[in-house]
């Protein structure tokens, strides 16, 4: 590792040159490429997390450049997953980025998810989350949830039967698969960061925050501490309904 | 009873506050909603996924209550990416 890269995230005490080795020898997995995934990759590969696996299977569209600042209308048509590839090993050959083209299912959850040391979600949708929520709590890897809409955005990570799942929240998740979700163009950078920022202190065994919601329009930053639900039939009573 | 509630997120636009004391007949989380979404009718449809917490921690709307506990009650998860 080319340390004087991260010469000055070394600075910073709550990483330092430990914590830059611990990152570089850390695997990440990010499930979707849109606003947050986009983001988070390419916030994680500057940051020199040792590798990251990028899933998804859409192309590029016009209507995704307002808020994915790292493609361009070139990229347009072109699988997401093979671009960011491309673009985001040019910012950092240190690191190893994999773009895999696959729709994430329950038959193929557990194989792209197997190594890793923390998986980032960047779906837009609860079913995939929940998905990686039963395989991330039946083979004890830690997550980060992460959600957006309009001007708000959430994040909560997510490490096996120590903080709650995102089951033991589920009363309070809509099951709305309708229309286009409305999205303010620079929201999603703010709360990948966020994202990484959790997930930077998960991968060096810092303790997290419960469920942080950040509003960017009205500057409301709020956080709701959760307790894990005994009766949770994913993390308490292991009962994997999906998987 | 009267019940302290705090509230998160959009609910303070809509309210034009950060706390409210809301009489409540009736020992649950659940009483509480229902006369805070009595007073807010926008947020009707949304009503089943409000998260709520008791004291500070996040809980569900059966959850029993007494006059001196602190309420919170805050938008649903979202989903979008
Ligand atoms: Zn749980």
């Amino acid at each position: 590792m080319n340390v004087n890269r991260y010469r000055r995230q070394i600075l910073v005490k709550e990483l330092n040159e430990k914590g830059q080795h611990i990152l570089s020898k850390k695997h990440v997995v990010i499930i979707g490429i849109g606003g947050l995934g986009s983001n988070s990759a390419n916030i994680l590969v500057r940051t020199g997390v040792g590798s990251i696996d990028i899933i998804d299977y859409d192309l590029l569209d016009l209507t995704n450049l307002h808020r994915m600042s790292i493609f361009n209308e070139k990229d347009g048509g072109k699988l997401k997953c093979k671009i960011l590839e491309k673009k985001l090993q040019r910012v950092n050959s240190e690191v190893t980025v994999r773009g895999i083209k696959k729709r994430i299912t329950k038959e193929n959850i557990e194989s792209a998810v197997r190594n890793a040391d923390v998986i980032l979600d960047g779906t837009d949708n609860m079913e995939t989350r929940f998905l990686i929520n039963e395989v991330a709590v039946k083979n004890n890897i830690s997550w980060i949830y992460a959600g957006i809409h309009t001007t708000v955005g959430m994040v909560m990570g997510i490490v096996p039967k120590q903080t709650p799942c995102l089951k033991c929240i589920s009363h309070s998740i809509a099951d709305n698969k309708t229309g286009e979700i409305p999205v303010l163009g620079n929201l999603p950078v703010t709360i990948a960061s966020i994202q990484c920022t959790e997930t930077l202190k998960l991968l060096l065994g810092k303790q997290l925050f419960g469920l942080i919601t950040y509003d960017i329009w009205n500057q409301r930053f709020e956080q709701i501490n959760i307790k894990r639900n005994p009766e949770c039939i994913c993390c308490g009573k292991e009962l994997f309904e999906l998987i | 009873m009267k019940i302290k509630v705090r509230l998160f997120g959009r609910y303070r636009d809509i309210t034009g506050k950060k706390e409210l004391e809301l009489v409540v007949n009736g020992n649950t989380i659940w009483h509480v909603v229902n006369v805070f979404v009595k007073q807010h009718p926008a947020i009707e449809k949304e009503k089943k996924f409000i998260m709520v917490s008791k004291n500070n921690t996040y809980t569900t709307f059966d959850e029993t209550i007494e006059e001196g506990d602190t309420i919170t009650i805050s938008p649903p998860v979202v989903s979008g990416g």
